[in-house]
């Protein structure tokens, strides 16, 4: 295979906690935890895991967003995590991201037409708002260009999440993030959103990194999956293998926690569903060992003292030192 | 498609905020009273025929006597002019205090704000420490010394007022920093100049501007607080608070000596509390298109 | 069957506004028997929450206003009776819990306080009884240790746990109706898991009815036995659950189960999409309010809102087209 476009190695950011009248700094949390993986060309990687696991701090660290605390992020041949300010922001052109709120992440003082316009402008591609390939962009992500001169708030969230994804793809990036793009829609609208992704990845050939909690959407766009617990991928392969075959017992029971919109499925499901117990341990003080084991029912001594590496297991990679096969 | 014909017409942010101050009959009601206050501060003046510190033959003579249309004080000058001059002279300092203020608190609560880390803790902590600081009992020592000048006066005022503008602009900057269209212009590639003047600034300003409106009233009554505490403008300045202040030995037997320069001590600042109150409403977002 | 716990009938329920007037509930019917699990789903602003919130008294009126309808509960109008005895229906016969525990519960005192509270105002025994039964209920839901953490604080807890929390205190009362808002809309799947299984589990045992409100049909699909299907502010479907996901009859229930991307049946797909975005109730549709996003519109459905009929036994449907003889075939 050819060189990634987005390689991924090790990755690492803690946050401080920080207390007092000074600010002190009492301790950290480790948010992303050596992370490490490729995203081909053309391809969705998606990313799932629960609440507060570290997914969306993982995209906002590729996209320099934030700054790792270490760890290598080589994009398009260059080599991220060393650009200075400056050169990061000219790189932005070709990495761009797609926010979960659509509401908060338009400027409510500017008009959809500027808000799309802004990358062009920042880039030097065009010089104002009346760039013809604006209204195009508009029109492609399925809003009528006569809306251009219109406020955000006058939009719903499926028609504000157009608008996002319309200024992410205007710069025609390589990579596009999205973070949870249809979690904060409506049932019947996110159909809409995941089928626009699909155009436009087929008309333009980016790569997606797809983030989201939901495994049913997850499933749906991505070619490959990564799986992450508690700041780390826990396991990472193509859908099928992912889905029909995982390895890791917390993939297992995320995707069996899954309720099926199908009633009779359930009822066999329900009586071999693997409920988890327990919640997931705060970042900032994560269990030794593999850190999954809290929650582990196949957890051993050694699950304890030794930190399962990610390794090949089939056509996955796996972080488990007694894998299901 | 069907669901954009229940869209409203869309108006420009600004345009929406005047058609909705506009529409607001008591924060009108403020700006016509406030308009009115200013025009007779202006001419009063020339119409009355009476110089600010010309002492009359009439002591203490009752409204519209003998040519004196709110009447005299005690040492007989035309309470008509000193009030127009006083409306003038509040206003001013009053303005002069908020623009310096203004000037700080965005300078620094926005450097605090934006940078956040230690130039935050160094402007909040100096603040905290700022606050406690007794500034009427300095303003005594400063008088003294200094005598009681214009200028000492607003320094007075700025030293006891920037901090809570800067707190404002602080806290409004934060805020819309931390929300994600201001992340996502960082993620198109903004640059931060661009970010400040087209993403923060924009959106942290109009909480500002309504501060802009109690500050400036707050001066006001700040102003005549320290006159009648004897730490602001001494006689013969003619200010609202040196008026009022004067007029405690007789409050008795001639109440309207009080009553004039307090009742537009009160019209003053509620005027423009009003005013304040519509803008605040008018700029909130939240109430965007709400009739 | 016997008579119904709870009858909703053609119930409309408006909110005065600054915008104009609201139309959350337009004529809503749903009935509910002793014992049975019903789901009530719907996208956001759909109009479960004020449906629910009506049935305890809890929408604030003003705004609100009841312009018609009747909310039966073992045939008494809870719609004319009075606040007191309101309350005492409130937490005793019906309680209810919320998409976020933390709203509902009080930071200021424990668990175990809160919960012995709650029987103590609605049964004459004693606070130590009432702890022991507290402590009983805490075991039902799940909770580890429960004759420890009764005595922890709202914020020692985690989600999870702040939901198993609220669902001990709502079945604390023996309550004859459970209704639950959205109760693990805010929660991770492994959690939402856990807390569907403790929320059928507890309420079989003890043989409470349950309102399940959700916006996910996954959800329903698990653990209901009926459904009702809500849609600019009414019930535009019900049926039991396995013939509503067979063959959902109404074009919007139709094409929501079509829209959603299934884990179990993965494909590369385009999905199928209804177009435009839900109705405003400010300004809603004259006839079906669904009109301006079905693919089966025809021109009566712009004019005349559909009756909610018997379409076939124990199966309702609000649409025009469901009698035409051919169109069932289509949505087959
Ligand atoms: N700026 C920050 N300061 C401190 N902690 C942070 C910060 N951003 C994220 N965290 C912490 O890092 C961890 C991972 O957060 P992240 O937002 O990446 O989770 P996530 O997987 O995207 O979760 P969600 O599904 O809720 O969006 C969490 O514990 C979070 O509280
Ligand atoms: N207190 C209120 N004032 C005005 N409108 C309200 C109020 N509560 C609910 N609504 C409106 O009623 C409609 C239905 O709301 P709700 O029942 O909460 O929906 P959901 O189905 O998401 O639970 C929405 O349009 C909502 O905005
Ligand atoms: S390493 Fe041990 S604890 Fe971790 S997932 Fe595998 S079996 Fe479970
Ligand atoms: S009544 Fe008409 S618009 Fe409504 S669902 Fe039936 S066919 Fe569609
Ligand atoms: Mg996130
Ligand atoms: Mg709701």
């Amino acid at each position: 295979m050819s060189e990634p476009l987005l390689k991924v190695v090790n990755l690492e950011k803690k946050f401080p906690i920080q207390r007092g009248f000074l600010k002190r700094t009492v301790g950290q949390i480790h948010a992303v935890d050596g992370v490490s993986f490729e995203i081909g060309h053309g391809e969705t990687l998606g990313l799932v895991g629960e609440s507060g696991c570290g997914k969306s701090t993982t995209a906002r660290l590729i996209l320099r967003l934030l700054d790792p605390t270490s760890g290598e992020i080589f994009f398009n041949g260059k080599e991220i995590h060393t650009l200075s300010r400056q050169e990061i922001r000219k790189e932005r052109k070709d990495m761009q991201i797609v926010f979960q709120d659509p509401y908060a992440s338009l400027n409510p003082r500017m008009t959809i037409r500027q808000i799309v316009a802004e990358p062009l402008i920042v880039h030097g591609l065009a010089n104002d708002d009346a760039d013809p390939a604006v209204d195009e962009m508009i029109e492609l992500c399925g809003l009528s260009r006569e809306f251009g001169n219109r406020y955000p708030h006058e939009f719903s969230g499926g028609q504000r999440q157009r608008v996002g994804i319309a200024r992410a793809l205007i710069t025609r990036p390589k990579l596009v993030v999205l973070d949870e793009p249809v979690s904060a829609l409506d049932v019947s609208v996110q159909a809409q959103i995941l089928n626009l992704l699909d155009d436009l990845r087929e008309k333009f050939d980016f790569s997606y990194l797809f983030v989201a909690h939901d495994l049913s959407v997850v499933s749906h766009i991505s070619t490959r999956v990564a799986v992450m617990y508690l700041g780390k991928i826990v396991e990472i392969g193509s859908r099928e293998e992912i889905f029909d075959n995982p390895h890791h017992p917390y993939t297992k029971a995320l995707i069996s926690a899954v309720p099926l919109a199908n009633p009779k499925q359930e009822r066999i499901r329900k009586t071999t569903r693997i409920v988890l117990t327990g919640d997931v341990p705060s970042p900032a003080n994560p269990p030794s060992g593999c850190r999954f084991r809290t929650r582990c029912w196949k957890a051993q001594e050694v699950c304890a003292t030794s930190e399962p590496a990610l390794l090949k297991i089939g056509n996955s990679y796996v972080a488990c030192h007694f894998p299901e096969m | 498609m069907s669901e954009f014909e229940q869209i409203p017409q869309s108006l420009s942010y600004w345009q929406d905020v005047r058609a909705r101050f506009f529409a607001n009959k008591i924060s009108i009601l403020g700006l016509v009273m406030l308009v009115l206050l200013i025009f007779i501060g202006i001419i009063g003046p020339f119409i009355s025929g009476w110089k600010y510190d010309e002492l009359g033959p009439d002591i203490l003579s009752a409204p519209f006597q003998k040519g004196h249309w709110f009447g005299t004080d005690d040492l007989g000058r035309d309470l008509f002019t000193r009030v127009t001059y006083g409306i003038r002279l509040s206003l001013t300092v009053a303005i002069i205090v908020t623009i310096i203020s203004v000037f700080v608190g965005v300078t620094l609560g926005g450097l605090a704000g934006y940078f956040g880390g230690w130039i935050d803790t160094l402007i909040s902590r100096f603040i905290d420490t700022w606050q406690v600081i007794p500034f009427v009992l300095i303003g005594f020592a400063i008088i003294t010394v200094f005598g009681s000048s214009f200028w000492v006066i607003v320094a007075a005022l700025v030293f006891t007022g920037w901090y809570s503008t800067t707190r404002l602009f602080r806290a409004s900057v934060m805020q819309v920093k931390s929300l994600e269209y201001v992340e996502a212009a960082r993620a198109t590639g903004a640059t931060t100049k661009r970010i400040i003047l087209r993403h923060i600034g924009p959106n942290a300003i109009p909480p500002i501007i309504v501060v802009l409106a109690f500050s400036v009233a707050g001066a006001i009554l700040s102003e005549s607080v320290y006159a009648f505490l004897g730490v602001g403008f001494r006689e013969p300045t003619p200010s609202l608070g040196v008026m009022i202040s004067g007029s405690r030995n007789f409050l008795t037997e001639k109440p309207f000596v009080f009553f004039i320069p307090g009742s537009v001590l009160v019209l003053l600042t509620l005027s423009i509390v009003l005013i304040g109150d519509g803008l605040r409403d008018a700029l909130d977002p939240k109430l965007r298109g709400v009739k | 069957m016997s008579q119904p716990l709870l009858h909703i009938d053609d119930l409309y329920v408006h909110f005065n506004t600054s915008d104009g007037v609201v139309q959350a509930i337009n004529g809503a019917s749903l009935t509910l028997n002793p014992g049975e699990i019903v789901g009530l789903v719907g996208e956001s602003g759909s109009g479960k929450s004020v449906t629910a919130m009506s049935i305890l008294g809890l929408v604030p009126k003003p705004p609100a206003i009841y312009p018609k309808g009747r909310i039966l509960w073992k045939g008494i109008d809870l719609l004319t009776t009075p606040d007191r005895e309101l309350r005492e229906i409130r937490g005793g016969e019906i309680s209810m819990i919320f998409q976020d525990p933390m709203t509902s519960l009080n930071p200021v005192y424990t668990i175990g306080h809160q919960i012995s509270e709650m029987i103590r105002v609605h049964s004459r025994i004693s606070a130590k009884t009432a702890k022991l039964r507290s402590i009983e209920m805490l075991d039902l839901v799940g909770m580890p240790n429960p004759a420890q953490r009764i005595d922890d604080y709202p914020h020692q807890f985690s989600g999870g746990m702040r939901q198993r929390a609220m669902i001990a205190m709502a079945l604390s009362c023996s309550p004859e109706l459970l209704i639950a808002d959205e109760p693990t809309t805010a929660l991770d799947v492994t959690i939402q898991a856990q807390i569907l299984e403790i929320l059928e589990k507890s309420a079989r045992e003890l043989n409470v009815s349950v309102l399940l409100i959700t916006h996910d049909l996954g959800v329903v699909a698990g653990i209901c036995d009926r459904v009702a299907v809500m849609y600019g502010g009414r019930i535009v479907e019900e049926a039991p659950v396995d013939d509503l996901f067979e063959r959902p009859l109404m074009p919007y229930t139709w094409g929501l189960m079509r829209s959603i991307p299934q884990m179990d049946k993965v494909s590369t797909k385009r999905l199928y999409t209804i177009p435009g975005s839900p109705p405003v109730m400010s300004r809603p549709p004259k006839g079906c309010a669904f009109a301006p996003r079905c693919e089966f519109v025809i021109d009566r459905c712009h004019t005349e809102v559909p009756q909610l009929i018997e379409y076939a036994p124990h199966r309702m449907v609000r649409c025009h087209r469901v009698s035409e003889p051919d169109f069932i075939a289509v949505l087959a």
